[in-house]
């Protein structure tokens, strides 16, 4: 994992900035549940942009790459959304 | 059996060297199953057992504790403490009753019916007036931070045109759930021969600024009752954020335990394989776990 964290530093870093900006966000929109969603749909977003570009840099991007940060991305925003319904 | 489960959580040539349950075809079954989840919790939600509700909100709050909580928040800005009126508090708690007769949530009833009308219906002349909602929540300190932390019910706590308040603390079922419903009315009396008026136009737009429509429901009304905030007999076993919360986390420790395992695995083999990135999944991930732990339930109106 480690190896894997330097290989791809500057990608991690926007990745955990981008992460930690959407907790503060979600948890900062308390008790507004529908700024609350529109967070968790960005997190959803960032992310899947996030794999296609990191994967795209690398030129290790296929369809299914593409397809399992799609649904990577969906659940997380999917749960984050249901637990505010 | 352990087949089936290898070929879900074990890389190897069956699944193409990546656990099943990390393929992109069973994270959207996780998601499906995950919207069941949710959509049988709200089917369900009327279930009970012998001694009462199975899901539900209990709480601890009661008007004494809103009304100090309140002032304490006025007090910190020099504002004048707000007197509890009984004509407000008739009021308050004659909204909360038609919000559970009628199953609604929010300032305006489906009839149209605004909470001026209870006001004036408890016989409060008022020049000004306003009106705060709170359901779900289980204390006074985090229903109040609540009301602090949203523009629009802050206003009406901290609005220096207020001299009187009225609290109704209210348990019943809304929308399948046993609940407590807080109203919280604020008002001004009008002087004697003062014309009076429905509603200050910027407190009226405060009011309707922060109200939910909810669908009107056919269910049952199983209790609608004045009771202070911890005396009820037999609370929910359960409320529904904390099952949800609970099999959530479950469904994200399964994957995330599946994403170390197979980092692990692979890291420990030299085959090449071009799937994203574990590291990254597992932090978006944990993420969301820390966000799923620290949500706060309650809804104000």
């Amino acid at each position: 994992m480690l190896k894997e964290l330097n290989k791809h530093k500057l990608a991690y870093i926007i990745l955990i900035i981008g992460l930690v900006l959407g907790v503060i966000l979600f948890l900062g929109a308390w008790p507004d549940r529908q700024t609350q969603r529109m967070v968790a749909i960005s997190i959803a977003v960032f992310y899947l942009l996030w794999g296609i570009l990191t994967h795209f840099k690398t030129n290790q991007i296929t369809g299914r790459v593409v397809l399992e940060y799609f649904g990577i991305g969906t659940l997380a925003g999917l749960l984050l959304i249901l637990v505010t319904l | 059996m352990s087949d089936i489960v290898a070929h879900i959580f074990h890389p190897r040539r069956s699944n193409n060297h990546r656990p099943r349950l990390l393929h992109p075809e069973a994270l959207f079954f996780v998601v499906l199953i995950a919207s069941g989840f949710v959509a049988l919790l709200h089917l369900f939600s009327g279930l009970t057992s012998a001694n009462g509700s199975i899901l539900g909100y209990a709480s601890t709050i009661t008007p004494k504790q809103v009304i100090e909580a309140t002032n304490q928040e006025r007090a910190q800005l020099g504002l004048k403490p707000l007197q509890l009126n009984q004509s407000l508090t008739q009021a308050a708690l004659a909204k909360g009753q038609n919000m559970f007769t009628d199953q609604y949530w929010s300032h305006t009833a489906p009839d149209g019916v605004e909470p001026w009308y209870f006001i004036q219906q408890a016989g409060y002349q008022y020049r000004v007036a306003g009106e705060n909602l709170a359901r779900d929540f289980a204390n006074t300190p985090n229903m109040v931070a609540a009301w602090m932390a949203s523009p629009t019910h802050r206003a009406n706590i901290v609005n220096s045109k207020y001299e009187e308040i009225g609290i109704a603390v209210i348990d019943g079922s809304l929308e399948g759930y046993e609940t407590t419903l807080v109203v919280q009315m604020f008002g001004t009396q009008a002087g004697v021969g003062a014309k009076p008026v429905l509603g200050d136009a910027d407190e009226a737009k405060v009011v309707q600024a922060s109200g939910d429509a909810v669908k009107r429901s056919q269910a049952s009304i199983l209790a609608s009752l004045l009771v202070p905030g911890g005396q009820v007999e037999s609370p929910p076993l359960f409320t529904p954020l904390q099952l949800t919360k609970a099999f959530f986390l479950a469904v994200i420790i399964l994957i995330v335990s599946t994403l170390i395992y197979d980092t692990f695995i692979i890291g420990n083999r030299d085959s090449i394989r071009i799937v994203g990135k574990n590291l990254a999944h597992i932090f978006l991930f944990i993420a969301v776990m820390y966000l799923i732990i620290f949500f706060r339930g309650g809804v104000v109106g």
